[in-house]
């Protein structure tokens, strides 16, 4: 599953961002996307490898029902 | 007529696919709390929504193809701006998210049961991040020839539909409560209708002359099929079957069939949800991405498209535990959108107002 992930997730990045390599961006903007990227992969591989995060609805919930 | 922006027709079509979407959310929120009142709940929400849709289309009429993000910097000053942009994005990254891992809910329980979710999610936002990297003319032709086959298939279901008509189903009439009516029809306002702001994230992209009216356009044909939908539901199957199951709709349509020839109409549902699914995500993608490019400084959004859609994805898993959490915080989720999607245009159409009054000029 994780392999599926990577792969998918590259082929991705290789398809639809290969024009990012030609075009100058400021270093700011790319940490930016980067660190976007990064974050999602973390989130991703921490699914597949069950990993508990605490699940956005319930902490959500507590704060309204509070 | 500029060729890269969305004639009036196409942002008509954009604002049914967007907001019969959600449909599948809130097929059962109502029904579950009103039962056969269900669609004079639905007819209410959407005369909520009209002063809600008015104030869009003075804000988007005021600020003639500027984005919500930009008509923020313009009114509240550049470190108020950053902070509201901010909230705003982060709202619609999690109602995004929301609506991503609907649709691939719904693909898991009615088509693909032995399939993970991952995969599903994967290949919706796959297409909705190409369709955001095609010109935004693509999704305009996409969304027309999208709602050609939602109507077609809404008007098969109806037709095979009419000989099964229980018209007992919708009586009595009014048996709730107007409180709970009220209630229930303010929850169906929240989510999906208010939503629509997030279409202010793409306004400048819009070619309309009269915004409030092209709004007004796509809720009340909106409103027209979605009632239709509701009632079509509740005479086919009735309020016990409907409040047992998530779907209303493939429910509903599960046991039309004309003689031996046609069966399994359920399929053209999940088709029209899928495809009206795909068109709501790339428009939060594109809102979405608009954002994060204004606030990062680059002028071309299209960079930014692909690290928020894999967000989006990345937050997917961890929103709910299952289907049935998912049914249960929707109602939840309404009180935590409001202050951006009611509060936040109330508070920029004063603001415009405010601005007017002291006559000066935001506009180049």
């Amino acid at each position: 599953m994780l392999f599926l992930v990577v792969l998918v997730m590259f082929a991705l990045i290789i398809i639809f961002d290969y024009n990012k390599i030609k075009i100058k961006q400021s270093k700011k903007q790319n940490i930016i996307y980067i660190l976007l990227t990064l974050s999602s992969f973390l989130l991703l591989i921490s699914y597949v490898f069950n990993f508990k995060i605490p699940i956005i609805s319930h902490v959500l919930r507590k704060i309204i029902n509070k | 007529m500029n060729k890269q922006l969305l004639t009036e027709k196409q942002i008509i079509v954009l604002i049914i696919l967007f907001l019969f979407g959600s449909s599948v959310v809130i097929g059962i929120d109502i029904n579950s709390e009103i039962g056969q009142d269900a669609w004079i709940s639905l007819i209410l929400s959407f005369v909520f929504n009209i002063p809600l849709v008015l104030i869009f289309g003075y804000i988007i009429n005021k600020f003639p193809q500027k984005n919500i993000y930009q008509i923020i910097d313009i009114l509240f000053g550049k470190l108020t701006a950053k902070i509201l942009i901010s909230l705003f994005l982060i709202h619609i990254l999690y109602l995004g998210s929301i609506v991503l891992r609907n649709f691939s809910e719904y693909v898991e329980i009615t088509t693909l049961s032995e399939t993970p979710l991952l995969p599903i999610m994967m290949s919706l936002i796959l297409i909705s991040v190409y369709l955001s990297k095609s010109k935004i003319k693509t999704l305009g032709i996409f969304g027309n020839i999208v709602l050609a086959i939602l109507l077609v298939t809404i008007s098969i279901t109806l037709i095979l539909s009419f000989s099964i008509f229980k018209f007992d189903n919708i009586k009595p009439i009014l048996n709730h409560s107007i409180n709970s009516i009220f209630k229930s029809s303010f929850k169906v306002f929240m989510l999906p209708f208010s939503e629509l702001i997030v279409m202010l994230g793409i306004a400048d992209l819009f070619d309309f002359k009269n915004p409030s009216k092209t709004y007004l356009k796509g809720i009340i044909f909106t409103g027209i099929i979605l009632d239709l939908i509701l009632i079509r539901n509740i005479t086919v199957i009735g309020i016990p079957l409907l409040k047992d199951s998530f779907f209303a709709s493939y429910q509903a349509t599960r046991i039309l069939q004309l003689g031996e020839f046609l069966t399994r109409v359920e399929g053209l549902i999940t088709i029209n949800f899928v495809l009206a699914g795909i068109v709501k995500i790339t428009i939060f993608i594109i809102s979405l991405s608009k954002g994060v490019a204004y606030l990062t400084k680059n002028k071309d959004y299209t960079k930014t498209i692909f690290p928020v859609s894999l967000l989006m994805l990345g937050i997917c898993p961890f929103l709910f535990d299952n289907v049935v959490d998912l049914f249960d915080f929707a109602p939840i989720f309404g009180i935590y959108a409001i202050p951006i999607q009611v509060i936040l245009p109330i508070i920029i159409f004063l603001f415009c107002i405010l601005k007017k009054e002291k006559k000066l000029i935001y506009l180049d």
